[in-house]
């Protein structure tokens, strides 16, 4: 079933390559420009994307403007990390080609990929809108709307505050999504966010506000997919992400899962999805064996590592946890929730300095800590370390951070809300 | 169709990169509780105890309407035999005891298996929206009193000796908000000699700052979608500590006593000499927020919760503490907590690693998986096999009607836990809202019992009958009555030597979620038919009786001299 997934891809960069062999709509191109092309196209095709670079660099110096040397170059880029660079050329591509939506989708992959939410979401909405027909906009829409989704209700649990807006966030979602407004434009909410970042109470708000949006764009596209699709894999995908995502229904995700991967049984997405609603279920081996499936398959897979560090911690096996957790956290040495997780790790493994150092990066990197618990755990480290000075001012500082919040003059906090 | 090229081309990279990771060989706990080791039977309704806890829940999700439960062990005639006292809760939003379904009910136990009701001529159907009780001898009158914590309002019951009973909360200088300044919201209480003057002080854990018609909006617009709001959508009420004046009068020395507010949600607590300095603390099991454990050093109490290692787990996470027990769970002779919590938050375990200090004992004693999928409130560390190890019983049940959940028993099989919940009877698995859990031999076979109340259904009594024999399980059982100390023994230590093991256990009837236990010390003695006995009261004064035959329940008066 990998084949016929990559057949996909492999389809569409061939239907590509030979519209643009054949000039279509466009000036007829040079021998060399074809040849360059060619070649860059078979490498790609064999995913020797770091060899198609130069070959397709060379090919768009010759034609600057031509659609499928900039898609392609973009998309190499893409695959090989230079996610910045490839934005560029996706670009160019888009802009020669207003009728196409693919430029857009990867455009899309590309500032998500970089954290640029607000200039993928416009990409991917873009993408939607140039598509009509396609439906492959449209769950690449949907399934950016969820893992936005999945990745906002995971910073709001980071904090006490967010996970107070998380708990009325899934009592909302349990409701007809119909029934659920959108406030703003998401790419707007997203730029809102990005520019409050630091006042906590806006933020919250924001973050609120935005996954609702993304619930209901999530749930239209279904919706959209639902009457049009012949993709029953990606239709149970869609349908498996939304019950786990928004409907909080892990049973039933694993259901539609369990129906994807009996029509793509080599999809490492389907693999890690399924672990996590495994978990959610309370099956931890079936979980553990799901995410292994999924990076024995593609061992890049950062949410099948994540399952795997959870199941772990939740285990108090931190032995087993620290791999990934450093997996994780050499690919996104920013990942202040890794860090905290590594941290905690590292404490209970007999490596209080490293720990410490995980720990109070997290906590100058902003990683709430409101109720006074990692400092807590700092103090401990620093008294291990024989520290024992800033072990007290940590210890204080946890008691203090406590109360402020138990009594509700922490920052940010709100007074008990009137009916 | 072209979905998942991008998938495709992930997956297509990695296979180039030809890494693949070993497979993961995981060795399961193979674990397996021994059935049929402890058999319990509901007798409640032939008891004749009829006794339903009301919370007044009509649908408008009032927060206070989750928390109700507390009872307490109390042997209110001095006869010997134990007998069960239950707080009850009100009409809401009035907090008012409206009818009799309200009434606290106190039983007596009439010694042949059976209970009678006696709330009416004892005086005790109460007041207001109770929810914890604490039994304690407070004036040294040898007669044991009742203090019953509530919403907005407390009592001090004095027992007249003559199975009446006066309320003395006026007089005591208990009634009115003190320190806080505002009526708090009291979950639980304990009876502790904490200047050890002879006199039991009071320690009430408080909740939060919650009034009718100020409860946060959770779970939804629609009726039908309300929930209870989270913890932390309220602002905690910090304790209060009263020093027992000797006068039947009470002086809060909350501030006082350098120690600082003292804020957490407060839930259950739990008293033992954690530290082995001859002095009780407290633990106190708090709601999303930092467990407290007050440390007893010679100058006064001192909050050491986050020292001591038991603010936060392991993990430096906050669970929903619920209710809590001392206990030694793995046999080193120091006070080790258990600490329940809900679903999926895993029970807390802090073993007492000496100098009173703690280490998160949870994976280790084998607690944080079997607790994984129940919720917990009522807990006692109980010998319920007589086999010498503290078993676990916990009161089991969510916040709301959907989570009923029944309760379960961990049996300690040397230091690790086992769940025998299934092997223990049939209707041991009904599933209810459970909160409180007091135990105590109300039968006197030498079997501790437990009595489990649950919101809006029937009170449990549940007898033990577990096997005697093959292999032969002896007991012991002391009363203690203090005369320098105070005179429920409250803190005094007692050391149970036999078979080359030592038990320990501190006097204190405080236990799990807002309740009290009998005072009387049980020991599971296993084969051993006769144990040498070290009491260390509080005043000092150590007893010691050689060669204790098993298998008989005896009083001991702190020697004079």
């Amino acid at each position: 079933m990998l084949l016929s997934g990559g057949l996909y891809e492999l389809a569409f960069a061939a239907n590509c390559v030979m519209l643009a062999l054949m000039g279509a709509a466009q000036t007829p191109p040079n021998d060399e420009f074809r040849g360059l092309l060619q070649q860059g196209f078979a490498l790609h095709q064999q995913a020797r994307f770091v060899e198609a670079i130069p070959l397709l660099e060379r090919a768009r110096r010759m034609e600057p403007n031509d659609y499928f040397a900039n898609l392609l170059l973009g998309i190499d880029l893409l695959r090989t990390d230079k996610t910045t660079k490839a934005i560029g050329f996706l670009q160019t591509a888009a802009r020669v080609n207003p009728d196409e939506d693919t430029p857009e989708e990867y455009l899309g992959e590309a500032q998500a990929r970089l954290g640029h939410f607000a200039e993928a979401a416009t990409a991917y909405m873009e993408s939607v809108k140039r598509a009509r027909s396609s439906e492959e906009s449209v769950l690449a829409w949907a399934g950016f709307a969820l893992e936005r989704f999945r990745q906002i209700g995971e910073q709001l649990r980071s904090s006490e505050t967010g996970a107070a807006a998380m708990r009325t966030l899934q009592d909302e979602a349990k409701q007809p999504v119909a029934s659920l407004r959108c406030s703003a434009p998401i790419p707007l909410l997203e730029k809102k966010l990005e520019a409050r970042s630091a006042n906590a109470d806006s933020a919250t708000k924001t973050r609120h506000d935005l996954s609702l949006c993304y619930a209901v764009e999530a749930d239209r596209a279904a919706a959209r997919l639902n009457a049009n699709t012949q993709d029953q894999g990606a239709l149970h995908q869609l349908r498996g992400d939304v019950l786990l995502r928004l409907s909080n229904n892990a049973a039933a995700a694993q259901s539609e899962y369990k129906q994807a991967i009996a029509l793509r049984g080599q999809d490492p997405a389907l693999f890690e999805r399924m672990a996590e609603a495994q978990m959610s279920a309370g099956d931890p081996e079936a979980a553990r064996q799901s995410a292994m499936t999924a990076l024995g398959i593609d061992p890049h897979r950062r949410a099948a590592m994540g399952t795997l560090a959870t199941l772990a911690m939740n285990n108090r096996d931190y032995e087993e946890a620290l791999p990934w957790l450093e997996k994780m956290k050499a690919e996104s040495p920013n990942d202040r929730k890794v860090e905290v997780e590594l941290g905690r790790a590292l404490a209970q493994t007999g490596k209080p300095a490293e720990a410490l150092a995980n720990l109070q990066d997290a906590l100058a990197g902003g990683y709430p800590d409101e109720k006074g618990a990692l400092h807590s755990l700092e103090a401990r480290l620093l008294k291990e370390l024989g520290r024992d000075a800033e072990a007290t001012r940590a210890a204080d500082e946890a008691k203090l951070l406590s109360n402020a919040f138990q009594s509700g003059n922490r920052s940010g906090s709100k007074p008990n809300a009137k009916e | 169709m072209r979905r998942s090229r991008r998938e495709v081309l992930r997956a297509l990279s990695a296979i180039a990169a030809g890494a693949m990771l070993p497979g993961f060989a995981r060795a399961e706990d193979t674990a397996i509780a021994p059935a049929g080791l402890v058999k319990l039977v509901n007798g409640a309704a032939a008891a004749g105890l009829n006794f339903v806890l009301r919370n007044d829940a009509h649908g408008r999700k009032y927060q206070v309407e989750t928390l109700p439960g507390g009872l307490a062990v109390i042997d209110f005639d001095g006869d010997g035999w134990p007998d069960l006292f239950c707080s009850n809760g009100a009409a809401l939003p009035n907090l008012t005891k409206s009818g009799p379904e309200f009434w606290n009910r106190l039983y007596r136990n009439n010694r042949d298996g059976t209970f009678s009701d006696v709330t009416e001529k004892a005086g005790l159907q109460g007041l207001g929206y109770n929810m914890g009780v604490a039994v304690g001898d407070y004036d040294n009158d040898g007669h044991e009193d009742i203090f019953v914590a509530g919403v907005h309002e407390n009592f001090l019951y004095r027992n007249n000796g003559d199975g009446t009973f006066t309320d003395v909360t006026k007089a005591a200088g208990l009634q009115g908000p003190g320190s806080l300044g505002r009526p708090p919201w009291s979950v639980g209480a304990c009876w502790v000699d904490y200047d050890n003057d002879g006199k039991l002080d009071l320690f009430i854990s408080n909740y939060c700052d919650w009034h009718a018609g100020t409860d946060p909006l959770c779970g939804g617009m629609a009726d039908q979608a309300r929930a209870y709001c989270h913890p932390d959508e309220y602002h905690a009420e910090p304790m209060q500590l009263f020093r027992n004046n000797g006068d039947g009068s009470f002086t809060e020395v909350t501030r006082k006593e350098g120690l600082p507010d003292l804020l957490g949600k407060g839930m259950g607590l739990t008293v033992a000499d954690f530290a082995g300095d001859g002095r009780p603390g407290i633990f106190i099991a708090n709601d999303n927020a930092r467990n407290l454990l007050l440390r007893n050093r010679a100058k006064g109490l001192e909050e050491v919760g986050i020292d001591a290692g038991v603010a936060y787990n392991g993990d430096g996470r906050n669970i929903s503490g619920m209710g809590a027990d001392f206990g030694d769970i793995n046999g080193d002779g120091l006070a080790d907590i258990v600490m329940t919590g809900l679903k999926n938050e895993t029970y807390d375990v802090f073993l007492n690693a000496g100098h009173g200090e703690f280490e998160d004992g949870s994976a280790r004693t084998g607690l944080l998986n079997l607790s994984r999928k129940w919720n917990g409130w009522g807990c006692g560390l109980v010998d319920l096999d007589n086999d010498g190890w503290l078993d676990l019983f916990v009161a089991g049940g969510g916040l709301d009607t959907q989570d009923a959940q029944p309760n379960r028993i961990f049996l300690n099989r040397g230091g690790r836990f086992e769940d025998a919940s299934e092997g223990a009877g049939a209707d041991f698995a009904r599933p209810a809202q459970h909160r409180g859990v007091v135990f105590a031999d109300f039968d006197r076979d030498g079997r501790l019992d437990a009595a489990v109340t649950s919101l809006n259904a029937p009170i449990e009594l549940w007898w033990n009958r577990s096997p005697r024999e093959n292999p032969s399980r002896h007991w012991l059982q002391l009363r203690l009555t203090g005369t320098r100390s105070n005179r429920s023994a409250i803190g005094t230590e007692v050391r149970c030597f036999a078979g080359g093991r030592m038990q320990v256990r501190t006097v204190s009837g405080s236990v799990g979620y807002a309740s009290t236990s009998d005072l009387t010390v049980h020991f599971g003695l296993g084969v051993e038919k006769e144990a040498k006995i070290e009491i260390r009261w509080p005043s000092g004064k150590t007893q010691v009786m050689p060669n204790v035959r098993a298998d008989q329940k005896i009083a001991i008066t702190e020697a004079v001299s």
